[in-house]
């Protein structure tokens, strides 16, 4: 009996390492037997996953055609082309990996491992603060149940760049002397001087960066910031789970913006009053940092403020957009899977072109807003006191030029709302091209 | 394609397994090997695919000519070809890998301008020329009889396990196999094993080490605390082992799984009492190739020089091991720092070290290793001193920068499985399971299976990275 089952298991554990096979060839045969590889999105990494590239190369027929015919320079030219091309290749490996079956749940569970063993490492110490994941730069704050970013840095290198931002303001006031020039700064965790983690990197911003851009401020731009007062101020006006602020950081930076353009615009019509604030007690709002993270964290609670606009109309990269998100969502009307970004989807999404409102009002004024994410639920709020106004995110712009939209579009203001980069750190996207 | 790449394991390597079983005749899978070897350097270097084809054709032809004088009594005309066969391989080596080099040394005499567009270095363009210089060598030498078919010789020179980063396999240690194969479910069991051990030990842990060592070794090296340096110092010498014994782990299963059994890279090297032993268990391939080649050579030529021969070819062969692993000034350094322990310990310390209690024998290797390694990674010279200040607490025990700032807290406990992967303790433990088969065997393929999917768990989540002994 016992020689029967040590044969038996004699035979068995070959079987075992069959299973390496079986897990090698399982996954390309799921790839050829799924059919056509689409490009999905990713809803948790608010992303479209690559696809798996066309399996005829077009190139390939037309080189060996081209030989065929006797054009051998042209032919040999399109195949070494397409041999010495890196692209396929890049997109052959990006697929395998987002194609891969079961990925979401695999990258959950080696983040899992992650936290055990960083939970393992900060066992020894007495930090409140951990990191929540070892890709990104996000941190777990254990007191406060939150998940932030680490402090941002601040060297001579961001001061050339805010310098350079300098120059460029004042060149476009200087050029455009009849347009007001507004920004709007609003200051995140990671630049304040109140990150719990500022006295562990030695060049944190702590708010240095504001403070060197605010005793260069160009003459002619109207400036109004939003900063954090202490790290009570974070926790009431930002998401615990996502990097934007909250229903009250929002209210408070449009009564700080309207008091700052009603400087110069001296007839605006009095602020927008929210009729009540409606939360979504049954969403439990999971924002990128969760969702980069996966950790297993409380959600936040979503509320929203429900304001009764005046009629107007929203017409978002050329096409009139019918619906209200707002409606939709107050409806019940919105999607239940875990880790949708709803402040996206409420506030609307950045599309890559021009959004632009034009409201039924008696302003004659029309006003240019640049911003990132942050300034998307005050669009409509800013723009219904203007005629039209047209929303900018510089980074989906490859050729913006002030010159060749103001000539297309009748602009008086031009308003700059952002954290640090968008009002006047980052030159990579945000200077703006008089 | 590094072989921790999901389009190697679940594209390139099924396709090419079944391709190579499913086709009966020897000569069929030769192709094939030969072929998915051109297409596996295709993948991650296409530009240079002409340099492979070349070597494997000049290689092969230069072989059969030299194979050719031989049998026919030429032995002046043998000479003269197997010198300009070598001088080809050498050449090309030389043309990609030394050009910069060459140029930067010139620099410091003359006022010549910088020139922008050096050639590109082709991928294991310093395996593959060795490879050749091999074959040439051992044909010359009438240690083994040139390859007849081109299409063998090109899977021997281009055998995508090996291609890249070794081990430099001599054609007689795959000969039998390629022209005579024989294909054991045990061999192909035991290359699944050493695959997936290999896998694991590059992707948990070496690019674990690697993540930490990056953000030591690119911070202000003035502002790192002896802590951190030591940190550093010692996650780099784990790394550097687990990335190219998990390269050659992978290597020489990948070659199980296809029939030939290819030489050892590592044995255990930190565990050496010596210097010289260190570089006996190290990179065993290339020393054994400079061994062959260069310095057995060299010995014999100069038979008659009574005072520091061994001593002087020692660090002439250094010297070249260094500039083998990388065209700088650094590596240049790193070899004739080995090279001139080397030529002490010839010259009789190795008696006085062996006179030492074992536990300070390890000491002494060990710290010497990890302060050659501090050339090794360390490019620019100006760094070596302030980083050796750092590591004798110059900045203090700890430093501006610190485990914190630099969030590497979380690798510090990949130092543990690490460290004991450097001891043969696991590897007996294995082999003693291997050797008895039974129920200890099943669990133990349990675990391989286990690790494996773990480790896909952990190149979906965080990618694959390039392994280091690539660049050479």
């Amino acid at each position: 009996m016992c020689t029967n089952l040590k044969q038996y298991i004699n035979k068995l554990y070959r079987w075992v390492l069959v299973l390496f096979f079986v897990i090698v060839f399982a996954v390309p045969i799921f790839w050829l037997t799924r059919g056509k590889s689409t490009a999905e999105v990713s809803v948790i990494e608010a992303r479209t996953l690559a696809a798996m590239p066309a399996k005829s190369f077009p190139n390939l027929k037309l080189g060996l055609e081209l030989i065929k015919q006797g054009e051998l320079f042209e032919g040999a030219k399109i195949l070494y082309g397409l041999l010495t091309n890196n692209s396929f290749v890049q997109k052959v490996e990006n697929a395998t990996s987002d194609q891969f079956p079961l990925r979401m749940p695999a990258i959950a569970f080696s983040k899992a491992m992650d936290r055990g063993i960083v939970n393992f490492a900060y066992s020894f110490t007495a930090d409140e603060i951990i990191p929540a994941d070892v890709t990104t730069n996000i941190y777990y704050d254990r007191k406060d149940q939150q998940l932030i970013f680490s402090p941002s840095i601040f060297d001579e290198n961001e001061k050339a760049q805010i310098n350079l931002r300098i120059s460029n303001y004042q060149e476009i006031i200087e050029t455009y002397p009849e347009m007001s020039f507004y920004l709007f700064y609003h200051q995140i965790l990671r630049y304040s001087p109140h990150h719990p983690l500022n006295d562990i990197f030695e060049n944190a911003d702590k708010g240095q960066a504001l403070n060197y851009f605010e005793k260069k401020i160009p003459v002619g731009l109207a400036f109004e910031k939003f900063v954090l007062t202490n790290y009570e101020d974070h926790l009431k006006y930002y998401y615990r789970t996502d990097h934007h602020w909250n229903i009250y950081g929002i209210l408070k930076a449009y009564d700080k913006i309207c008091d700052l353009i009603s400087k110069d615009y001296v007839n605006i019509s009095p602020k927008q009053q929210y009729k009540k604030i409606v939360s979504f007690p049954e969403i439990e709002y999971l924002g990128n940092n969760a969702r980069q993270t996966f950790y297993p964290i409380k959600g936040d609670l979503f509320a929203v403020a429900q304001f009764d606009l005046p009629p107007h109309k929203l017409v978002e990269d050329g096409v009139e957009v019918d619906f209200d998100r707002a409606e939709k969502y107050i409806s019940g009307n919105y999607s239940k899977i875990k880790y949708t970004d709803h402040y996206n989807a409420y506030y609307g999404d950045v599309p890559a072109g021009l959004i632009e409102y034009t409201f039924d009002n008696d302003s004659e004024r029309n006003l240019l807003l640049f911003g990132s994410s942050y300034s998307a639920p005050l669009q409509p709020l800013l723009a219904s006191h203007y005629k039209r106004t047209f929303c900018v995110d510089l980074r989906y712009y490859t050729n913006f030029s002030l010159s060749e939209f103001i000539s297309k579009h009748d602009i008086d203001d031009v308003l700059i709302i952002g954290d640090n980069p968008v009002a006047f750190q980052d030159v990579e996207y945000w200077l703006i091209t008089p | 394609m590094p072989f921790s790449s999901l389009a190697f394991i679940f594209v390139f390597f099924p396709i090419v397994l079944l391709l190579f079983y499913v086709l009966p005749h020897r000569i069929w899978r030769n192709t094939i090997l030969a072929i998915s070897s051109i297409g596996f350097f295709a993948w991650s270097d296409p530009t240079h695919i002409h340099v492979l084809i070349l070597a494997v054709l000049i290689n092969f032809y230069f072989g059969k000519a030299i194979g050719g004088f031989n049998q026919k009594g030429k032995l002046h005309l043998s000479k003269t070809t197997m010198w300009i066969a070598v001088s080809i391989n050498i050449i090309t080596l030389g043309f990609y890998k030394y050009t910069g080099f060459f140029f930067d040394i010139i620099r410091l005499f003359t006022d010549i301008p910088v020139i922008s567009n050096l050639p590109s270095l082709p991928l294991g363009v310093s395996f593959c020329t060795f490879t050749g210089i091999s074959y040439i060598l051992d044909v010359y030498n009438k240690i083994e009889e040139p390859e007849r078919n081109l299409i063998t010789f090109s899977a021997y020179m281009a055998m995508f396990p090996k291609l890249l980063q070794g081990p430099i396999t001599r054609y007689k240690q795959v000969r039998t196999e390629l022209q005579q194969p024989r294909y054991l479910p045990e061999g192909i069991l035991v290359g699944i094993r050493r695959f997936i051990a290999g896998l694991a030990k590059k992707v948990l842990l070496a690019d674990s080490l690697g993540v930490a060592t990056t953000k030591i070794f690119n911070a202000d090296i003035s502002s790192l605390g002896a802590d951190l340096a030591w940190f550093g110092l010692i996650a780099y010498t784990l790394q550097i082992y687990l990335d190219f014994s998990g390269y050659t782990d992978m290597a020489i299963g990948l070659g199980k799984i296809f029939g030939f059994t290819l030489p050892e890279n590592f044995n255990f090297p930190y565990i050496s009492k010596s210097i010289s032993e260190f570089w006996r268990r190290w990179h065993m391939t290339l020393t054994a190739w400079f061994r062959t080649y260069l310095f057995l050579p060299l010995e014999f030529a100069r038979k008659k020089s009574k005072y520091l021969r061994q001593q002087s070819n020692l660090l002439i062969v250094f010297l070249l091991t260094g500039l083998w692993h990388g065209a700088s000034w650094n590596f240049v350094v790193w070899g004739i720092y080995f090279g001139l322990i080397l030529a002490l310990e010839a010259s009789g310390i190795n008696k006085l070290i062996k006179k030492l209690p074992i536990l300070v024998q390890h000491f002494y290797t060990l710290v010497l290793v990890m302060i050659g390694w501090v050339f090794f990674r360390l490019v620019d010279i100006q760094d070596w001193g302030l980083f050796f200040k750092a590591l004798l607490g110059h900045n203090g025990i700890s430093g501006i920068t610190t485990f914190r700032s630099l969030n590497i807290i979380y690798y510090i406990p990949f130092i543990i499985p690490s460290g004991v992967l450097c001891f043969p303790l696991l590897n007996k433990f294995k082999d003693k399971i291997e050797q008895n088969s039974g129920i200890w065997l099943m669990l133990l393929d349990i675990f391989y299976l286990c690790l494996f999917i773990f480790t896909l768990t952990y190149i979906l989540a965080k990618g694959f990275n390039a392994f280091m002994y690539a660049q050479f």
